[in-house]
C-alpha cells in the first residue's frame, strides 16, 4: 500500500493481537487437533512464536486479515509439528463422553447437545468452536480461517441451523432406543 | 415439555454454555504465553553459550550411527522367506534383473574398454583417412553401428513393448536400452582400438553421439506421451537432466573448451524448456496464486469447475485461499439476475464460500430455481447431475424442512449413488456425499465407505492393463469404454480415497506418479492457462497432503530410481572412455624421445 509504514509490533499491539484472537484460535487448534487442553497450549505455544518471531511479520499491524493469516500459518506450523511427533490424529468432535464425565451429575440436555455438535460436519464444528468460544467477533474468525467474513457470516447462519436438525435428530434416535 | 420440544431452538446462549467451560483464562493463557517465551529465550541463550564455546566433540558412537543409519536395516530380508518375501520377489524381478544387467555392462564396459585402449595400435594422423574407409569392413564397428541404431530408436522400442506386454515394461525398455548403449560405446571403442583410430577427441565426439541420441531415441518423448508408467520419486526428468549435462563433461574432458560452453549453454536451456526436473507448481502457495489469478466470469462456464477444485483442495489441506472480493460482488450481482448463469458457477460458488444468506434468498426466488426447490422439498427429486448439487444448501437456508422431510431428502440423496460401471461414477459419488455432508449426516456418509472404496477400486487404471497411448495410474470415467486416466476423475478418486482410505488395488506411488507427469508445468513455465491442469494439480496435493504413500524397503526404493541409475551409469561410462583415450599428439611438439638431429 502507498505510504504504508512497516514496523515491528510492540508490545500493546501483541497484547491486543492475544485478546482478538484467544478463543477462535484455540477454537480452531481444537477443530484440528485432539482435545482441548492440547488445543490451548498449542494456542499459547503460537502466541509465543508469534512475539519471539515479530521481526518477520511484514504485513499492516491495523490488518486483522494479516496478522490472522500470519498467526494461522505459525498454528499450522506447530500442529503439524506436534502431530508429527505424536502420529497421525483426525480431528475429534466436541468429545461428549468427556463432557459427560467431567460433569459429576451429567445434564441430560447438555449431553445431547454435545451429541448432536460432534456429528455436525467439520466446517461447521470449526466455526461455531470459533466463534462461541469466546463470543469473537466474525472479523477475527475470518481472518484465522482466509475466508472473507460475509462467508463466516454464512456458516453462522447455516451451522446453528444445521445443529438444530441435529440435535433433532439424536434426540429421536435416543427415543427409539429407548423405546427398542 | 418433552426433550424434543426443548431442542426446537438453539439459542446461540445455549452454544455458548456449552463451551464455557473449555473458555481459557485470560490471565493463565497470558502466563503460559510468557513461561513459553522465558523457556524459548533461556534455551536461545545457552545455545549461544555453547555456540561461542565451539561445537561439541562429536560422540564416537554417533559417526558409526550416522553411517549405519545410511545402510539398510535388512536388505534382502524381504526377499527371503515364505509369502510377502515371495511376491515381492515375483513383482522385482525383471526390474532388479535390468538393473543388475546395467551395473554388470558399466562394470564389463570399463573393463573392456581399459583393455582396448590399453592394446590400441598408435595413432597415425597421415593414415587416418585410409583407416577409416577400411573400418567399415571392421565386424565390431558395424556391429556397433547397429546398436546405435537400436539407441536412436528406443522410443519405437518401448511403444513395441507396451503394445505387446502393456506399459508395466516400459521404463525396463528404456533401461534396456541404456545398456545396449553402453555395449554401443564399448563395440564402437574396440573398433576404433583394433584400426587405430583411437584418440580423445574421436571418443568424445563418438560419446556425445550416443548421449544425443540416448536423448532423442529415449527421452525427450517419453515424457511427451506419457508413457511413462513408474513408481519413481524422482521421475523422468532427473535422468534427462543427467543426460543432457553429460555432453557437455565429456567434451570438457576432451579439452574442447569452446564447445564446452556451447553444450552446456544447450543442455542447460534444454533442461530449462523442458522443464526436465518436472517441476509441477502444486505446493499451497503455488496453488493458491492459480486461483487468484484465475478469471472466473459468471456469465461464462469456463474456469469455475477449476477454481472449484483448486479451492475444495486448498481447504482440505487447511491452507489459505485468496482473498477474492471482486468475485464476491459478482456472485451477489448475478444472484440478482441469475437466468443466463450456468448451475456449475452456484456450485462452485458454494463450494468456493461465495454465497451469503442474502444471496441464496436471491436464488431461491428466482422461479427455475423456486420449481426445483420444491420439487427437492415436497417430494425428495433432485437431479443426479453433479453441478446440481447446491440445490440441497440452497434449500436448507431458505425454508424451513422438517425433521421427516430432512430424512426424505437424505434417503433421496442417498439414492444418487452411483452403481459400478456408471458413466463418472466417481464424481457423482462425490457430489453424493457433498450433498449428504450439507444435510448433517455422518450416519449415511459411514454407510457408504465400502461402497466408495470398491466404486475407486474398479474405476483404477492399473498400468499393467493400460494400452499403448493410455494413461495409466489415474482413474478413468467408465472402465468398460476407456482404460485411460481422466484428471476430473482421478481428482475424485483422490477425494474419496482421502475420505475413505486407499482400496489395496490402488497403488499409491503410480498414482503420485502420473499426477506429477499430469501437473508438468509447460516450458518455461509459460501458462496460458493454468485451469487446465488445475484439477490434477489440486490432485497431487491432496495425495501428498492427505494420503500417505506407503514405506518402501531400500531395495524398492533403488528399484524405482533405476531409470535415473541407468542414466548416471552411461554418462559415467562416456566419461571414462574418453577420459582413457589417449590425446592426438600435437605435430608440432617433439617426440617423447628428443628431436631428430
Amino acid at each position: 500500500m502507498a505510504g504504508q509504514v512497516i514496523r515491528e509490533p510492540e508490545e500493546a499491539d501483541f497484547e491486543r493481537w492475544v485478546e482478538a484472537f484467544r478463543g477462535p484460535l484455540v477454537g480452531l487448534l481444537a477443530s484440528w487437533g485432539p482435545d482441548w487442553r492440547a488445543a490451548e497450549e498449542l494456542a499459547q505455544d503460537t502466541s509465543a512464536e508469534a512475539w519471539l518471531g515479530r521481526a518477520r511479520f511484514r504485513g499492516d499491524l491495523a490488518d486483522r486479515g494479516a496478522v490472522g493469516a500470519w498467526l494461522r500459518g505459525i498454528a499450522f506450523h506447530l500442529h503439524a509439528a506436534a502431530r508429527r511427533t505424536a502420529g497421525r490424529r483426525r480431528a475429534q468432535p466436541l468429545d461428549p463422553e468427556q463432557a459427560a464425565e467431567e460433569d459429576k451429575a451429567p445434564d441430560e440436555r447438555r449431553v445431547l447437545f454435545a451429541a448432536a455438535f460432534a456429528e455436525l460436519n467439520a466446517a461447521h464444528q470449526t466455526v461455531l468452536r470459533m466463534h462461541c468460544l469466546e463470543e469473537t467477533s466474525t472479523r477475527e474468525v475470518a481472518a484465522l480461517l482466509g475466508l472473507s467474513p460475509k462467508a463466516v457470516e454464512g456458516r453462522l447462519y447455516q451451522a446453528p441451523r444445521a445443529l438444530r436438525a441435529m440435535v433433532e435428530r439424536v434426540a429421536r434416535r435416543s427415543a427409539q432406543e429407548v423405546r427398542a | 415439555m418433552s426433550l424434543h420440544e426443548e431442542v426446537e431452538l438453539v439459542p446461540e446462549e445455549e452454544l455458548f454454555g456449552l463451551l464455557e467451560r473449555r473458555r481459557p483464562d485470560p490471565k493463565a493463557f497470558r502466563a503460559g504465553i510468557e513461561a513459553r517465551i522465558a523457556v524459548r529465550r533461556a534455551e536461545a541463550e545457552r545455545a549461544e553459550k555453547v555456540e561461542r564455546k565451539g561445537p561439541a566433540e562429536p560422540a564416537r558412537t554417533s559417526v558409526w550411527r550416522r553411517a549405519g543409519a545410511l545402510l539398510p536395516i535388512e536388505p534382502f530380508g524381504a526377499l527371503i522367506g515364505p509369502g510377502p518375501g515371495k511376491a515381492l520377489l515375483g513383482a522385482l524381478a525383471l526390474p532388479a534383473l535390468v538393473l543388475a544387467a546395467a551395473f554388470g555392462g558399466f562394470v564389463a564396459g570399463a573393463r573392456s574398454l581399459q583393455r582396448s585402449i590399453a592394446a590400441a595400435l598408435p595413432v597415425d594422423p597421415e593414415a587416418r583417412r585410409r583407416r577409416r574407409r577400411q573400418a567399415r569392413q571392421d565386424r565390431s564397428l558395424r556391429f556397433a553401428s547397429f546398436l546405435v541404431a537400436l539407441v536412436h530408436n528406443g522410443m519405437i522400442l518401448a511403444f513395441l513393448a507396451t503394445w505387446l506386454v502393456g506399459g508395466g515394461f516400459a521404463v525396463d525398455v528404456v533401461l534396456g536400452t541404456l545398456v545396449v548403449s553402453m555395449a554401443a560405446l564399448v563395440a564402437t571403442v574396440r573398433g576404433f582400438a583394433r584400426r587405430g583410430l583411437l584418440e580423445r577427441h574421436e571418443v568424445a565426439r563418438l560419446a556425445v553421439g550416443i548421449l544425443t541420441s540416448v536423448f532423442l531415441g529415449c527421452f525427450l518423448w517419453f515424457h511427451n506421451l506419457h508413457l511413462v508408467h513408474d513408481v519413481s520419486s524422482l521421475g523422468i526428468g532427473w535422468p534427462t537432466s543427467v543426460v543432457l549435462l553429460g555432453i557437455p563433461a565429456c567434451l570438457a574432458i576432451a579439452g574442447q573448451g569452446r564447445r564446452v560452453g556451447v553444450a552446456l549453454g544447450l543442455g542447460l536451456a534444454a533442461v530449462v524448456a523442458l522443464n526436465a526436473l518436472g517441476v509441477t507448481r502444486t505446493s499451497p502457495g503455488s496453488l493458491r496464486a492459480q486461483l487468484a489469478g484465475m478469471d472466473l466470469n459468471t456469465a461464462h462456464l469456463r474456469g469455475w469447475r477449476a477454481a472449484q477444485a483448486l479451492h475444495d483442495a486448498l481447504a482440505a489441506v487447511g491452507a489459505e485461499r485468496p482473498d477474492r472480493e471482486e468475485l464476491l460482488e459478482r456472485i451477489a450481482a448475478a444472484a440478482r439476475a441469475p437466468e443466463d448463469v450456468h448451475p456449475m458457477v452456484w456450485t462452485a460458488a458454494w463450494r468456493m464460500d461465495l454465497l451469503g444468506p442474502a444471496e441464496w434468498r436471491a436464488l431461491a426466488a428466482d422461479p427455475r430455481h423456486s420449481h426445483q426447490l420444491d420439487q427437492l422439498h415436497r417430494h425428495a427429486v433432485l437431479n443426479p447431475t453433479p453441478y446440481y448439487r447446491y440445490f440441497v444448501p440452497l434449500l436448507l437456508a431458505t425454508r424451513e424442512v422438517s425433521y421427516d422431510d430432512r430424512e426424505a431428502i437424505a434417503r433421496g440423496v442417498f439414492a444418487t449413488w452411483p452403481e459400478i460401471g456408471a458413466h463418472g461414477a466417481l464424481p457423482q459419488a462425490v457430489a453424493c456425499l457433498d450433498m449428504l455432508d450439507a444435510l448433517e449426516r455422518p450416519d449415511l456418509v459411514g454407510a457408504l465407505e465400502g461402497p466408495a472404496r470398491e466404486l475407486v477400486a474398479a474405476y483404477w487404471v492399473s498400468g499393467d492393463e493400460a494400452g499403448l497411448f493410455d494413461r495409466a495410474g489415474g482413474f478413468t470415467s467408465n472402465p468398460e469404454k476407456f482404460s485411460t486416466s481422466f484428471a476430473q476423475d482421478t481428482l475424485a478418486g483422490v477425494e474419496l480415497m482421502a475420505r475413505f482410505g486407499v482400496p489395496e488395488r490402488v497403488d499409491r506411488w503410480q498414482l503420485t506418479s502420473y499426477l506429477r507427469h499430469a501437473c508438468w508445468s509447460l516450458p518455461l513455465f509459460l501458462e496460458p492457462l493454468p485451469r487446465l491442469e488445475a484439477e490434477s494439480r489440486a490432485a497431487l496435493l491432496l495425495l501428498r497432503e492427505r494420503i500417505d504413500l506407503p514405506p518402501r524397503t531400500w531395495l524398492e526404493a533403488v528399484l524405482a530410481e533405476r531409470l535415473f541409475l541407468g542414466a548416471l551409469l552411461v554418462v559415467g561410462l562416456c566419461l571414462l572412455a574418453v577420459r582413457l583415450a589417449p590425446p592426438l599428439p600435437d605435430p608440432l611438439q617433439p617426440p617423447p624421445g628428443g628431436a631428430q638431429p
